[in-house]
């Protein structure tokens, strides 16, 4: 189990977390992500999320 | 045990050792650069830097953190040549062995020889954290700001500079492309400029100097400026690599994995990626993230399973213009929704065959998702039209 962080000031609305994590992360109306879960079980999707951000506003922490 | 070599510690090498790990892979990583202090990215130098926010904001990780998950990181340690069959990596003083070497060693401003005096008149350029830090320094409401370049380090700098009240200039082409952004989809650039009260001119230029200051004749125009900034490209850091491996322009030539050889791997602005050029990703931050991912996921035997759409991004005068996918050269533009004035501001790019392979859009985030979502299907005229 690890815990996820995002950014959204540094967020810049690609979405690319949205497409590979989508149990994890949603955008809002502006395109900025909206994380659904702050505690996951599903870790590998969610550090590939993390890896691919454009703005590196998604951490994972443990 | 196996050595990975990574040269380069910006985007493209920071993300290349923290996914090797990250994937699992337990050999020895060592992680150089020519530059000191802890790994930065740039997006935010000509953001929020330039705005006179911390330059330290800018920072990827700090030191403890690269040591954590046992990476050597040696900075101030430039890569000055290669022995591509004897695996080594020459250094100022002695050679590094490796098993796998990821080339990650970006880009630097290019300046055309014409040019090349006047940076040694004290003009700028904008690559480096020193050189953002200098540039946010000089800028100030008195004294008048010339960009030369209107692509998309130049307009984001003009940006930064009018919302400081710094008097600017921006020094474009008639038809400037912004990033992979040409022809209707790059029309609002100009427009949005001048609106928000840069002074865009056009017309040739001729640029002098003297007394401490920068003349410019532009057309008609008469202008001087206290500050110039040159901001006309970048060109691939790959002049060490010359004598070792295919270097043209644009970097080292790779297959579409980035692989360069057997053992050596590219990634980045540096890398000259087969199948790449019409990415709207193509020598962005987007792009050195995601190949860093792949070529780590490659050297770790661990390959990328999701698709990653290409992806481009950049801030004007509070306006965010997106665009995702590809933009071959004969593709056809089709706008999908106008903003208040009447101009066209969302887009769906249609190769021959009808299918919309691009998006883009200038301040619409509900318009940029909903021209996303239309990419790999066929235009449908009518949902266009809506
Ligand atoms: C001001 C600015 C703003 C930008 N804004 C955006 C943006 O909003 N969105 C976006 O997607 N992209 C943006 N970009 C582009 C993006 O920053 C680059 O595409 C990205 O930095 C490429 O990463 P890289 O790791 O390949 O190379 P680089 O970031 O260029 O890093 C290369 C590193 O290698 C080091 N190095 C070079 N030669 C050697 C050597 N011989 N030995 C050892 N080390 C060496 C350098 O010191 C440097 O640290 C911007 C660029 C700039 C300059
Ligand atoms: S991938 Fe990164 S930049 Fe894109 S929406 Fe998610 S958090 Fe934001």
């Amino acid at each position: 189990m690890v815990e996820v962080v995002v950014d959204s000031a540094a967020c810049v609305g690609a979405g690319q977390c949205a497409l590979t994590a989508p149990q994890v992360f949603d955008q809002d109306d502006d395109g900025i992500v909206v994380l659904l879960a702050g505690v996951v079980t599903d870790v590998s999707a969610v550090r590939q999320a993390a890896q691919l951000c454009p703005a590196r506003a998604i951490t994972v922490i443990g | 045990m196996s050595h990975v070599v990574v040269v380069g510690a910006s985007v493209g090498g920071v993300t290349c050792v923290q996914s090797l790990r990250e994937l699992g892979f337990d050999g020895d990583i060592t992680l150089l650069d020519a530059e000191y202090g802890p790994p930065y990215q740039r997006p935010p130098l000509s953001k929020e830097v330039l705005l006179g926010g911390d330059a330290d904001d800018a920072d990827l990780l700090d030191e403890s953190a690269l040591e954590a998950i046992g990476v050597e990181f040696r900075p101030g340690t430039p890569a000055i040549g290669l022995d591509v069959a004897g695996r080594r990596v020459r250094l100022a003083h002695g050679d590094l062995r490796f098993d796998e070497l990821v080339l990650a060693t970006g880009g630097a401003a290019a300046v055309p020889a014409p040019l090349t005096n006047l940076i040694g008149r004290g003009a700028h350029v904008l690559r480096t954290r020193t050189d953002a830090i200098a540039l946010a320094a000089a800028l100030g409401p008195d004294s008048g700001l010339a960009v030369l370049g209107g692509g998309v380090l130049g307009s984001e700098i003009a940006s930064a500079a009018v919302s400081r009240g710094v008097p600017t200039t921006l020094l474009a082409r008639p038809a400037q492309t912004l990033g992979p952004l040409r022809g209707a989809l790059a029309r609002p650039l100009l427009p949005l400029h001048r609106s928000r009260g840069v002074d865009v001119q056009t017309d040739r230029t001729r640029i002098s100097h003297g007394a401490g200051r920068w003349r410019i004749d532009a057309g008609a125009a008469r202008l001087v400026a206290d500050v110039l900034v040159v901001a006309v490209g970048v060109r691939a850091a790959a002049r060490w690599l010359a004598r070792s491996l295919p270097v043209g322009p644009d970097g080292v030539r790779c297959d579409w994995r980035g692989r360069v050889a057997p053992g050596v791997w590219a990634v980045g602005d540096i890398a000259d990626r087969a199948g790449s050029r019409h990415d709207v990703s193509y020598n962005t931050q987007a792009a050195a993230v995601v190949q860093a991912r792949e070529v780590a996921g490659a050297i770790a035997g661990d390959p990328l399973r999701v698709p990653v759409v290409p992806y481009f991004w950049s801030d004007l005068h509070g306006v965010r213009v997106q665009a995702a996918g590809r933009i071959p050269p004969d593709a056809r533009i089709e706008p999908l929704d106008r903003d208040d004035t009447g101009a066209p501001h969302v887009f769906a790019v249609v190769d021959d065959d009808g299918t919309v392979v691009g998006a883009a859009a200038w301040g619409s985030a509900r318009g940029f998702r909903r021209a996303r979502t239309m990419l790999g299907t066929a235009l449908d005229q009518e949902a266009a039209a809506r």
